[in-house]
């Protein structure tokens, strides 16, 4: 069974192949470079409004993109037996050592020489895969894993698919929130990002399928529109998100595709208001 | 299904039922070989696409990963069962299968990169259909023909204890210690598995002229097609695949409906997979019972009426209690047919010398169905409700039950090795 949901998100993934394969790239390394993470701190600004956040991933993601893949080639080659038992440890922590990564990337520069204007350079900032990732409600419970991460046309991230539930993987449910929704710990980042959204709520979301309307648990209207950058000290995240994503998932569960207002057109208000405050945040 | 004469068997000089329950060492020893298998087989179901999710990996790569593994399974099942068939020493096939699960978990816990990952579906894929005919060639080997029934019943019960008990761990181990420790875990329960088959080691040996190939009268190639050709084994195909058909979305369906609308999810799903396994462990032996007594087919029309009652009572109420209550008939239906499968096969094509061919074609056969029910299933349940792909459920099951009753002959060997 859960072959098919598995072979109905392809279509959907293969949309957004560059942004996973970063972050699998990523998974695949240990990505590296000790870096201030200055880049994290706009993350927290999400909680009262949705738009910041996802600046800050779109400045994020190009980098993984370009450094990652090629750090991949040298790690695989070694680990040909299957027994090998210290590649695996590797593997499992998703954000091993913090191994200095120049001579791969050396390597990796210097075999891909047709593109003239990528550059191998370090991250500027600490990154870790989010596919895979834990995460949890503001009380600390168990909310699932972020099994995939949604684009909008112009590539900035706007959905992650998060699955919860079930036993032993039967009657598992995906849900789709919207990004600005997750808060990611800018001192930990091994830590579950944190879902602002209570468990009945996400329980009662409708299940994220891959239709031409899928359905999204989405942060409030009213704030996303107005109030973008003004806030970046967090402080009270959890308070204000759990009462807001109440409009969208007011929509029935399980109704079939009803167009209703949360969820397709991604044109709606929040790009613009995105797009102004990525301005500022996409330093790179 | 009138017959109820117990002859014994002219061919063959064993005894008939009593002993052959196998409470000797060969049989207690199928006894737990059948409980560790099915404690493994539990790492390598649905739970893969968790542990994957868990190491990051896409939902592409996930998808790719467990349809190899379906095609695998789907693929080789005839094929196995011929490979089964040609090999003399069951116990060997068994014993070999089961190290290859050891692999493939190994290949999991220790290195799930996709070439592995892949590789251990499809090593899993082929294993699981030389293990499957394995298991029942050595129970017919150890019960013979007229004690099958009793031997699949205990066969069954066996399994169920395994299923129950290892979906607990290995729910306990992936929820408290880590999703990569249930691949461990399993691999573990390989080494008792393979243990449970060193009793069984002389017997298999010995008691392999007990499926004697017929003495080739003529070429290999015809017998080879008479056998899967055979009327009863083609209709009980059919029955099989609408079971299937009927049965394998159900519970799904269900859960991710109950992980929507109930507190604590995990628990109540729980409680969906392990109360069947419960009820199944207790009514097995009755149900092989009865199959001998009163012959095969009043124990496939009970199992089958199950489908579209349970089909019916989830489209009415989505009660949690009552989910969990209804999930028993489940356990009746998995019951009657987990033991009819290979009795029935045993019934049509033991002396046949294609024992294991014909247990791989009804294999291949639920396959299909469960292949085909799942995403058509969902996709009733997402444009239609999901009541409606319950009734449709149901009808399914109704159409099995049908034709059982109409089409499905007695198997119960008589005397004479045809049945009627």
């Amino acid at each position: 069974m859960t072959q098919v949901t598995g072979a109905r998100g392809c279509r959907r993934t293969i949309a957004i192949l560059p942004v996973l394969l970063g972050a699998l790239a990523a998974c695949h390394t240990a990505p590296v470079v000790d870096r201030p993470h200055t880049a994290r701190a706009p993350a927290e600004p999400a909680a009262e409004n949705p738009a910041p956040p996802p600046a800050l991933s779109a400045d994020e993601l190009p980098p993984d993109n370009t450094l990652d893949v090629p750090i991949e080639t040298p790690e695989v080659p070694p680990c040909l037996p299957p027994e090998e038992a210290p590649a695996p440890k590797r593997r499992s922590k998703p954000r091993p050592e913090p191994q200095t990564p120049i001579a791969p990337l050396a390597g990796a520069a210097s075999a891909a020489p047709g593109a003239n204007d990528a550059q191998v350079k370090p991250l500027d900032s600490a990154v870790t895969t989010v596919l895979g990732r834990k995460v949890q409600g503001v009380k600390g419970e168990d909310l699932g894993r972020v099994v995939d991460v949604l684009a909008d046309a112009s590539g900035r991230v706007r959905v992650a698919v998060i699955e919860f539930g079930g036993f032993l993987g039967v009657g598992n449910r995906r849900i789709a929130v919207d990004w600005s929704l997750l808060r990611f710990d800018p001192d930990d980042q091994n830590k579950p990002l944190t879902l602002s959204v209570s468990r009945n709520k996400l329980q009662s979301a409708p299940e994220y399928k891959n239709s031409p309307q899928p359905q999204e648990l989405a942060a409030p209207q009213p704030s996303a529109a107005p109030v973008p950058a003004t806030t970046p000290p967090p402080a009270t995240p959890p308070a204000t998100p759990p009462a807001t994503p109440s409009p969208p998932a007011a929509t029935p569960p399980t109704a079939p595709a009803p167009a209703t207002a949360p969820p397709p057109p991604a044109a709606a208000p929040t790009p613009s208001a995105a797009a102004t405050s990525s301005a500022p945040a996409g330093k790179k | 299904m009138a017959v109820r004469a117990e002859y014994p068997n002219p061919a063959n000089p064993q005894p008939a039922g009593p002993p052959a329950a196998g409470t000797g060492a060969a049989g207690r020893g199928l006894d737990w070989f059948n409980l560790f298998v099915a404690n493994i087989q539990t790492g390598f179901g649905p739970f893969i696409a968790v542990y994957l999710i868990s190491q990051s990996w896409t939902q592409t790569s996930i998808g790719l990963a467990l349809s190899i593994g379906t095609v695998t399974a789907m693929a080789s099942q005839v094929p196995a069962g011929a490979l089964v068939d040609a090999i003399p020493n069951k116990t060997r096939v068994a014993a070999f299968s089961v190290l290859a699960f050891t692999a493939c978990a190994l290949m999991f816990a220790v290195y799930p990169i996709p070439l592995f990952v892949y590789l251990a579906e499809i090593l899993h894929g082929i294993s699981s259909c030389t293990l499957g005919p394995a298991t029942a060639a050595m129970s017919l080997v150890i019960a013979g023909r007229f004690g099958m029934g009793l031997r699949l019943g205990r066969n069954a019960r066996y399994a169920a204890i395994g299923n129950g008990v290892g979906a607990l761990l290995m729910g306990a181990c992936g929820q408290y210690v880590s999703e990569r420790a249930v691949f461990y875990l399993t691999a573990a329960f390989t080494l008792p598995a393979l243990a449970a088959l060193l009793p069984l080691r002389r017997v298999a040996i010995a008691g392999s002229d007990l499926l004697p190939p017929p003495r080739q009268p003529g070429q290999g190639r015809s017998q080879f097609l008479r056998v899967l050709a055979d009327r009863r084994l083609l209709i009980f195909c059919g029955c099989a695949m609408l079971f299937t058909f009927a049965n394998a979305p159900m519970l799904m369906l269900m859960s991710s409906t109950m992980t929507a609308k109930v507190g604590n999810p995990s628990l109540l799903i729980a409680a969906c997979i392990v109360l069947p396994q419960i009820i199944v462990a207790i009514a097995s032996p009755a149900m092989g019972r009865l199959a001998e007594r009163r012959g095969r087919r009043i124990v496939l029309l009970i199992g089958f009426c199950m489908l579209p009652v349970r089909g019916l009572l989830f489209a009415t109420s989505t009660n949690p209690t009552l989910v969990v209550a209804v999930q028993a008939l489940d356990g009746i239906g998995g019951a009657c047919f987990g033991i009819m499968v290979p009795l029935i096969v045993s019934d049509v094509a033991a002396r046949s010398g294609h024992f294991n061919l014909s247990l791989g074609f009804v294999g291949f056969a639920i396959g299909i169905g469960g292949t085909l029910s799942t995403p058509a299933a969902g996709w009733l349940a997402d444009h239609f409700g999901l009541r409606a792909a319950f009734f449709f459920l149901s009808a399914v099951g109704v159409a099995a039950v049908m034709l059982v009753l109409t089409a499905m002959p007695e198997t119960r060997p008589k005397a004479d090795a045809d049945g009627q």
